[in-house]
């Protein structure tokens, strides 16, 4: 099967990650923080070494607040519902994942307001100034997705940061599309917190998530639990990560992530992208000929996208669509990707759309074959 | 006679804090904070060779590494 559902979670992973992986099932499988034996020690040690890593890649200032969790979901929960309480208001993109939609709907019972700006695609000013004009004094925190998960495409980040920094406001970015794939620094970008999905874009296992934070404001916790300190106090602990890293984490996970960090600092996400976006493009403008192909987003560039797109054939239900790509072997994902309010932002909330993900371990061959089979579809499926 | 413990919230804050120290060239290590020392329960020090303890706590204080205490090395 070719896959093409890398938005989903990368299916191939470098053999580098693997070892790691392995590598810790057998030498790093003591419970870091917990104890003083060797083992235990020479496991947090480990794991200490996976947080500067990652916290150096991502421009974060201090390891210490680089946060281990269970997937990117996990992460915006703790930040959105870390951060928010009764009375303040949210801002977020209209092409915002129910990761993001879900907790704040569930806040909004609680008092907490928010409101979507709408997203101008290859606009960044006219993005930037509809987030400005939904800022009200109460406003607290701006959450924004990188890259849509279902277009691809790109938000203006670096005006948002520096909106948030001058507004006083805090700014968290949803980096599940982005991470491993478009540079990102923290310091440089204004971003207070950072959500990743490294099984996507760092070449991870799935079940790893982080949560970076590079500013001083303490988070509220959703999980308590035991954490290796203050064991004699039922409070939860202040210091980070452990307060916010309750029960044994995931150490093979985590030092994976660290593998993949490697393995994407080494061949650059400037080079990674750049091929991405290679393949979106040709798909893009070969499905731009098929009769009966409807795309959604303008041609794709590197300045505007991530190498994700989505499109349906001559009205066809998109799960059909995904079905038949399936019986003839490639892996793409249909529906609404978990991403109503981007769906509605093009209009395509009834019948989803087809979606195409790429990684650096798809070819142009595989690309062609796609395109040959889309085009048959479509050429079968032509209404009479 | 043995160093002073520089007691510390956690295994993290004992690493950072260790690598900070040697980084600035002293010789400083990790470990479990003894039970009877232990007032909150289940916590980790760092130990310096080659400095004072309430100059290296300092440091990491100003590090923003927080100090919970530091002992007596001839409790030990």
């Amino acid at each position: 099967m070719i896959y093409f559902d890398n938005s989903a979670t990368t299916l191939i992973k470098p053999e580098s990650v693997c070892r790691a992986f392995s590598g810790a099932l057998c030498d790093y499988s003591a419970n870091p923080g917990r104890s003083g034996h060797r083992l235990s020690v020479k496991t947090a040690e480990a794991v200490y070494s996976a947080r500067e890593k990652i916290c150096g890649f991502f421009g974060a200032g201090d390891p210490a607040k680089t946060v281990f969790t269970a997937n990117c979901t996990q992460a915006l929960n703790m930040v959105i519902k870390g951060i928010l309480t009764p009375g303040d208001h949210c801002i977020v993109s209209s092409m915002e994942h129910n990761a993001v939609m879900r907790p704040l709907h569930a806040m909004s019972k609680r008092g907490v307001e928010y409101d979507a700006a709408p997203v101008m695609p290859g606009d960044a000013s006219a993005t930037a100034a509809a987030f400005e004009s939904l800022i009200k004094p109460n406003t607290r925190l701006i959450v924004c997705t990188h890259a849509s998960n279902v277009w691809g495409v790109r938000m203006p980040i670096e005006r948002l940061g520096k909106m948030c920094r001058s507004r006083g406001i805090l700014f968290a970015v949803d980096a599940a599309q982005s991470a491993g794939v478009l540079p990102i620094n923290m310091r440089d970008m204004d971003i207070d917190f950072l959500c990743v999905a490294p099984h996507k874009g760092l070449y991870s296992p799935a079940g790893t998530g982080i949560l970076l934070s590079n500013c001083d404001v303490g988070l509220a916790t959703i999980i308590e639990g035991g954490t290796g300190t203050f064991s004699s106090s039922l409070e939860q602990p202040a210091d980070m990560p452990e307060r916010l890293e309750s029960g044994t984490i995931n150490t093979p996970g985590i030092l994976a992530c660290a593998a993949g960090v490697d393995f994407v600092k080494e061949m650059t996400t400037a080079r990674i992208h750049s091929y991405e976006m290679s393949l979106i493009q040709r798909l893009y403008v070969e499905l731009g000929n098929i009769d009966g192909v409807e795309l959604y987003t303008d041609y794709p560039t590197e300045e505007s996208s991530v190498a994700v797109l989505s499109f349906n054939i001559n009205g066809l239900p998109s799960e059909t669509a995904a079905e038949k790509l399936s019986d003839a072997g490639f892996a793409v994902r249909a529906g609404l990707h978990c991403a109503p309010a981007a769906h509605r932002h093009m209009g395509t909330e009834d019948n989803g759309a087809v979606r195409v993900s790429v990684s650096i371990y798809n070819s142009m061959s595989e690309i062609m074959q796609l395109v040959r089979k889309i085009e048959e579809l479509s050429i079968k499926s032509k209404p009479a | 006679m043995n160093n002073p413990l520089i007691m510390v919230g956690s295994v993290t804050y004992a690493i950072k804090g260790r690598d900070l120290l040697r980084r600035m060239g002293y010789r400083a290590s990790m470990e479990r904070t003894p039970a009877h020392l232990n007032r909150v329960g289940c916590g980790y020090s760092i130990t310096v060779d080659d400095l004072d303890a309430i100059k290296a706590s300092r440091i990491l204080e100003e590090n923003g590494i927080k100090v919970y205490g530091v002992s007596d090395g001839d409790t030990l």
